[in-house]
């Protein structure tokens, strides 16, 4: 019966933690469309909700990289293996909603890779973790595609503009704005099969634990699916409007043929990188493919605002790992499988949750703030021959 | 790059990304050029009253949709690699 309850709480934590996943996310795919006026921000939102949602019932290998390939599964399977999951969901959900308030763009996989991390340390020791598998399979990969990703948008960016002059300034922006919704589209669909998939996993491993599922013949219940894709999408849809204007507005200034040329590189670097078997932060990918696309064009690029972005990267996993060491310990007081121990860590996850939500509103930014769809490709030219600064749409 | 004696990266298959990137993400901002570089050929959204004549105009129309079936698939191929992931 305890497992059980312990079980209920780890799901619909998990559940919240998809949800932040969501609105944390929607910049990656839709941030350079908004930013262009290719998009009415409530459009692109519902536009890669819908899109989220499709892609997390594509596959479930992620899913399945994340039940089975971070921690052992028989760690789990042991006594006390739920506080792990709860504790590492707690790690990532406050570590998304800090960075969310201070309007930086981070990583939601590494900050549940983080999670897991230091739960699993903290509860059964450091052999649980396979460091070299994420030195391979996480750290190395995301260093090397922000790169990537960053010179192929710079290219991209510079061939686009070799097409502006020969196609004229009017319709090359009108036809770069309408790629830039299907490279927008694209960039969702890739999210939603990876970052919906990864709370899968979470819960998967949960449903490992109390035996539901076996690890050894591994699948995801229909009803995992349907939750952690209408989590994600309805968080996607919510729209985290402070981490579009970063991504679409702070790093540098987006016009339509930079930000087709940006999604284009962050789309192909997430694929070709996911199907040679590197799950990558589409954050940092598309973080990467922005100011790529802002040094193509020989425009500034806010290297303070960059800079925050790569400092919050690094400290990522280890500050998730650290928030996620701290509920397990707070949890352990209370002894193994304790009800009042995982209730008690919720509750101040909701307290610390609610204070970084009021803190967030004295700033807080909307779809009207980000909205540049009434202007025309004219004005944008205009306001791009005049720009000489990486200039906050909302500082 | 190694780590204690183990490599870390698989620099082939990092060549692979690159060259993948390069066609899927440099190389589709091209051909989606061209497309439009077609539909301009052809007269289609010319606000200018410039006249085209049928062969600048069957050339573009050819342009465009041969550059529109390139990128669609493109798309196609990235929605088959989303299918395709290693576990």
């Amino acid at each position: 019966m305890g497992d059980t309850f312990i079980l209920v709480v780890v799901v619909v934590t998990a559940v919240a933690f998809d949800f932040t996943n969501g609105f944390h996310d929607t910049a990656n795919a839709v941030a350079t469309s908004i930013a262009t006026g290719a998009l009415k921000p409530i459009v692109a939102v519902i536009m890669s909700g819908c899109l989220n949602f499709l892609g997390a019932f594509i596959s479930i290998s992620v899913a399945a990289t994340i039940a089975k390939g971070v921690v052992d599964p028989s760690v789990a399977s042991s006594s006390g293996g739920l506080e792990i999951v709860l504790a590492a969901l707690i790690g990532a959900i406050i570590w998304n909603l800090t960075t969310w308030c201070l309007s930086i763009p981070s990583s939601s996989s590494h900050a549940i890779i983080g999670g897991l991390v230091g739960a699993a340390v903290a509860a059964v020791g450091s052999h649980a973790v396979s460091f070299h598998g994420i030195l391979e399979k996480v750290v190395a990969p995301a260093v090397l595609a922000v790169f990537i990703c960053g010179a192929v948008a710079a290219l991209g960016t510079f061939a686009a503009y070799v097409m502006v002059r020969r196609l004229g300034d009017r319709q090359a922006r009108t036809g770069y704005r309408y790629g830039q919704i299907g490279s927008a589209a694209l960039v969702s669909l890739a999210h939603g099969t990876n970052d919906a998939q990864k709370t899968m996993g979470i819960i998967a491993l949960a449903l490992i634990s109390t035996g539901h599922i076996s690890a050894a013949h591994f699948y995801v219940p229909l009803w995992v699916k349907f939750v952690c894709a209408g989590a994600i999408s309805l968080g996607t849809v919510t729209g985290g409007w402070r981490i579009i204007n970063t991504m679409g507005n702070r790093i540098t200034s987006i016009e339509s043929p930079q930000g087709f040329a940006a999604e284009a590189a962050s789309g192909s670097v997430i694929l070709a990188s996911s199907y040679y078997g590197y799950p990558l932060s589409t954050t940092q990918v598309v973080s990467g493919g922005v100011t790529g696309a802002g040094i193509g064009k020989k425009q500034p690029v806010h290297w303070a605002v960059f800079g925050q972005m790569v400092s919050a990267w690094i400290l990522t996993i280890p500050s998730a790992g650290i928030v996620a060491a701290g509920a397990w310990e707070i949890a352990d007081i209370f002894g193994k499988n304790s009800k009042v121990g995982c209730l008690v860590i919720v509750a101040i996850t909701i307290v610390i949750a609610a204070a970084l939500w009021t803190i967030a509103q004295r700033t807080a930014i909307g779809a009207k703030d980000l909205d540049r769809t009434n202007v025309t490709p004219e004005q944008e030219a205009e306001r791009a021959a005049g720009s000489d600064t990486a200039t906050p749409a909302v500082a | 790059m190694l780590l204690f004696g183990d490599p870390i990266i698989d620099w082939s298959d990092i060549l692979k990304i690159v060259i993948a990137a390069l066609i899927g993400g440099a190389g589709i901002v091209v051909i989606y050029g061209f497309l439009l570089l077609g539909l301009k050929f052809a007269g289609v959204g010319d606000t200018t009253g410039e006249t085209h004549s049928e062969g600048s105009k069957m050339t573009g129309y050819a342009l465009a949709v041969i550059c529109g079936l390139v990128v669609l698939g493109v798309i196609a191929i990235g929605i088959y690699a989303i299918t395709q992931k290693p576990s």
